[in-house]
C-alpha cells in the first residue's frame, strides 16, 4: 500500500512537472504571439499614417456561383489592380472558421479586410478589434473608426432598373421573380423590381416565388420553382440564388421565348445560349473597396459606412444586344429619378413586404 | 389564381413531382436492397453524389444520356466498394463507414466540381422525349407522364424487376435472409457474404443510377451539394417500406408532391412562408413516420457483420 502510494505519488510529481514545463512553454509562446500581434495592432491602428500595400478579401464561397461571391472577388481584383496593391483572395472559406481564417490572412500581411458575408459580421469584429487591421463588414453591425465599417446595398435601387428592363420585354404580360432564400437585400431587389415593372404598365402581372428559406445551392428545386413561372406564363424571369440559379437557368433555356434576368454577378459563362440573358443587376464592389482604403489612408476609416446605389455606379445593368435603345432611353430616365430622389423604391425586408408591392401595383 | 391555374401549369406540376420522385424512388430501391440483406448503408448520400458527377460529366462530355446514366450506376458501384470491402468482407461497423462514404462522397465531387466545372457551361439540356403514342395526347396528363425520357421508363422497368426479383425469386428470398437470420441461410448451404456482397454491388447501382437521374434528368445539370439530403430521405423511406418496393415509389411520390406544391402554392398566389415550403416534404415524411411507424420492422440483423460461427 505504501509503495503503491510511493509510486502513486511519484508519478503525480512527474505530471505535475511535466504539466509546470507545458504551462511555461505555452505562457512563453503566448507570450511571443501576444507581443507580435500587440505590434502588429499599435502599426495598424496608427491608421492615418498607414499606406495599405496589401488587402484581402474572405468569402464563403467562390466565383462559380455568378453572384455574390463572384461580384465580391471580382471588385477586390478591381481595386488591387486600381490602386496597383496586392489583394489576398480567399474564396471557399465556409462558415465555420471565419474569425481564424480572417486572423491568418492578418498574420500574412493584410492592413485591410473586406469579411464578404453578412454571416462573418461578429467573427470580423472580434477580430478588428483584437488586432486593430480595419474590417469591412456586410449589411449589419455598428461603424467604429479605425476598425468596422459596414457596406449596404440599395438592392431596391437596381432592381427598378431591371423592373423596366423586363416590363419593356414581356410580351405574355406576365413575369416571374423567384429566390432561393430569405434573404434581405434579395427581398429589397424583388419589390425594387415589382415597383419598376409596374412603371411601365401596371396591368403586367408578377408572380413571386421562393425555392426555400435558405436553398442558396437548391438547383433542383429552382429548376422546379423557375418551370412552374414560366408555366404559368412569366417569359421574363428575375433570378436570385446562388446554387440554385443552376436550376433556374436550367428551365430558361429549355424553354421556348423566355428571357432571364440574373443579379449580383455575370451568368454568361454558364449559358449556352447567352441570347437569353436580358440583363443581370450587377454589384460592382470595386469603388467602395478603393474608397474604403483611401479611407483607411486618410485615418478616416469607419466614420460612416458604404453604399452600393446606382448613382455611385455600385448597381448597374449589364449590357446586352437585348437592351435596346429604347429600353435604354427608359433606364437612364429612371436613374436619374434614382438620383435626384424623386423615385423611391421601397426596401422591403421581407416575403410579406414584397408580396405587398407586388398585390399594390404600383398604386 | 383560377387565370394560373392552366392545362400547361398543370402539366408542368405533374412532370415536376414526376422528376423530384424518380431520384428518390431509384436510391430508396437500391437501399431497399442493401438493407433486406442486412447491410445498412448510411452513405447513401456520398454514393448518390458519386453518381450524381459522374453521370453528369459522362454526359456533358458525350451528349449522350445513355451513357451517363450507365456512368452513374459505375459511379454508384465503385462508391459501394468501399462497404463491400470494409464491412460485408472485413466486418467493420457499417455506421462509420456509411458515414465515411457520405463525406468522402461531399468531397470528391465538389473538388472535382470546382476544378473541372465551375467556370464553363454545366448545361445538359433536354434528354431525348419519348412520345407514347395516343396517351401522350391524353389532355393535360399526357404530356406530362407520356412525354418523358425513354429514360424514365426504363428507369421505371429496373425498379419493377427489382421489386420481382426481391419478391419472387430464390436470390430475393436468400438476399431477405441474409437480412433476417443469416446464419439459417448459412445452414442451408448459402453464402451469406455472397449474397450480401450482389446486394451491396446492385444497391450501389441503383442508388448511383439515382443520383444520375437527379444530375442528367431533374436538374440537368450538377453543383455541389446537390442532393440537398435526399439519401437520407431514402435510407428514412426504405426503413418504413420494409421492403415493399410499391410502398417504396409510392411514398417517393408523396415526397415529390410535397417538394412541388410549395413553389407552385405561391404561384398561384398563396402567400405560403418561404421556411413551411422547405417544411412541406419533412412534415410529410414525419407524418408517414408516425402513421406507419409501429408496423415498421427492418431486419433484425440489419447492421451487423456476419461471422460465421459467432453467436
Amino acid at each position: 500500500m505504501l509503495t503503491f502510494s510511493s509510486v502513486h505519488h511519484g508519478r503525480n510529481a512527474a505530471r505535475v512537472a511535466v504539466l509546470a514545463t507545458a504551462s511555461a512553454l505555452l505562457l512563453s509562446l503566448t507570450a511571443c504571439a501576444d507581443g507580435r500581434s500587440g505590434d502588429d495592432a499599435s502599426d495598424d491602428s496608427s491608421s492615418s499614417a498607414t499606406t495599405v500595400t496589401q488587402f484581402a478579401l474572405v468569402a464563403p464561397e467562390n466565383e462559380s456561383d455568378f453572384g455574390w461571391n463572384q461580384a465580391g472577388l471580382v471588385g477586390a481584383e478591381v481595386a488591387a489592380d486600381e490602386l496597383g496593391i496586392e489583394a489576398t483572395l480567399v474564396p471557399d472559406a465556409g462558415w465555420d472558421n471565419a474569425e481564424t481564417i480572417i486572423s491568418q490572412v492578418i498574420d500574412g500581411g493584410a492592413q485591410f479586410v473586406v469579411a464578404h458575408a453578412s454571416g462573418y459580421g461578429v467573427a470580423a469584429t472580434s477580430v478588428a478589434k483584437s488586432t486593430g487591421v480595419p474590417v469591412l463588414i456586410q449589411d449589419a453591425g455598428d461603424n467604429i473608426p479605425g476598425e468596422i465599417a459596414i457596406t449596404q446595398t440599395k438592392a431596391e435601387q437596381g432592381g427598378y432598373l431591371a423592373g423596366i428592363a423586363a416590363a419593356m420585354t414581356t410580351t405574355s404580360n406576365t413575369i416571374g421573380i423567384v429566390v432561393s432564400a430569405d434573404d434581405l437585400n434579395w427581398f429589397k431587389m424583388s419589390a425594387g423590381f415589382a415597383e419598376g415593372v409596374y412603371s411601365v404598365d401596371p396591368t403586367i402581372q408578377v408572380l413571386y416565388t421562393s425555392v426555400g428559406p435558405a436553398a442558396y445551392a437548391d438547383a433542383a428545386g429552382g429548376k422546379t420553382a423557375a418551370e412552374q413561372l414560366i408555366a404559368s406564363g412569366a417569359d421574363v424571369i428575375f433570378g436570385m440564388g446562388d446554387g440554385a440559379t443552376h436550376g433556374y437557368l436550367q428551365a430558361v433555356e429549355a424553354a421556348d421565348g423566355v428571357k432571364y434576368i440574373a443579379d449580383i454577378g455575370d451568368v454568361t459563362a454558364g449559358l449556352s445560349d447567352p441570347s437569353v440573358l436580358l440583363t443581370s443587376v450587377l454589384w460592382n464592389y470595386g469603388p467602395t473597396y478603393v474608397q474604403a482604403i483611401k479611407d483607411i489612408e486618410a485615418g478616416t476609416f469607419g466614420e460612416s459606412g458604404y453604399e452600393l446605389t446606382v448613382d455611385n455606379g455600385g448597381l448597374t445593368l449589364q449590357e446586352t444586344d437585348n437592351i435596346t435603345a429604347e429600353i435604354q432611353s427608359a433606364i437612364d430616365a429612371a436613374k436619374a429619378g434614382l438620383a435626384d430622389g424623386s423615385i423611391v423604391p421601397t426596401p422591403a425586408e421581407s416575403a410579406d413586404a414584397v408580396n405587398a408591392v407586388i398585390a399594390a401595383k404600383g398604386a | 389564381m383560377s387565370d394560373l391555374l392552366s392545362a400547361a401549369f398543370v402539366t408542368v406540376f405533374i412532370a415536376s413531382v414526376i422528376a423530384q420522385a424518380m431520384p428518390l424512388v431509384l436510391a430508396s430501391v437500391g437501399e431497399t436492397i442493401g438493407e433486406q440483406a442486412g447491410v445498412l448503408n448510411l452513405g447513401i448520400e456520398g454514393v448518390m453524389l458519386i453518381g450524381a458527377y459522374s453521370g453528369f460529366i459522362v454526359t456533358l462530355t458525350t451528349g449522350n444520356f445513355w451513357l451517363g446514366m450507365l456512368a452513374g450506376a459505375v459511379g454508384g458501384i465503385v462508391a459501394n466498394l468501399a462497404m463491400l470491402v470494409l464491412n460485408v468482407w472485413l466486418g467493420l461497423n457499417q455506421i462509420v463507414i456509411g458515414l465515411a462514404i457520405t463525406l468522402v462522397g461531399e468531397g470528391i465531387t465538389s473538388v472535382l466540381y470546382l476544378q473541372n466545372n465551375a467556370k464553363s457551361v454545366t448545361s445538359l439540356g433536354t434528354a431525348p422525349e419519348l412520345s407514347v403514342p395516343f396517351l401522350s395526347d391524353i389532355p393535360v396528363i399526357g404530356p406530362a407522364i407520356f412525354e418523358q425520357s425513354a429514360i424514365f421508363w426504363i428507369a421505371l422497368v429496373l425498379v419493377v424487376i427489382a421489386g420481382l426479383f426481391l419478391a419472387k425469386t430464390n436470390w430475393g428470398l436468400s438476399t431477405r435472409s441474409a437480412g433476417q437470420k443469416p446464419s439459417s441461410l448459412d445452414a442451408a448451404g448459402g453464402s451469406v457474404i455472397q449474397i450480401r456482397s450482389i446486394a451491396v454491388i446492385l444497391g450501389g447501382a441503383f442508388v448511383g443510377l439515382g443520383g444520375a437521374y437527379l444530375a442528367a434528368i431533374t436538374t440537368s445539370t450538377f453543383t455541389p451539394f446537390i442532393t440537398n439530403g435526399l439519401g437520407f430521405i431514402a435510407i428514412v423511406i426504405t426503413m418504413l417500406s420494409r421492403g415493399r418496393i410499391l410502398v417504396v415509389v409510392i411514398t417517393s411520390f408523396v415526397y415529390g408532391f410535397a417538394v412541388a406544391i410549395g413553389p407552385a402554392l405561391q404561384v398561384l398566389g398563396y402567400n405560403v412562408p418561404a421556411d413551411v415550403i422547405r417544411m412541406i416534404p419533412f412534415i410529410v415524411v414525419i407524418l408517414t413516420l408516425i402513421i406507419f411507424a409501429r408496423s415498421s420492422v427492418v431486419p433484425p440483423a440489419l447492421g451487423t457483420p456476419y461471422s460465421r460461427g459467432a453467436r
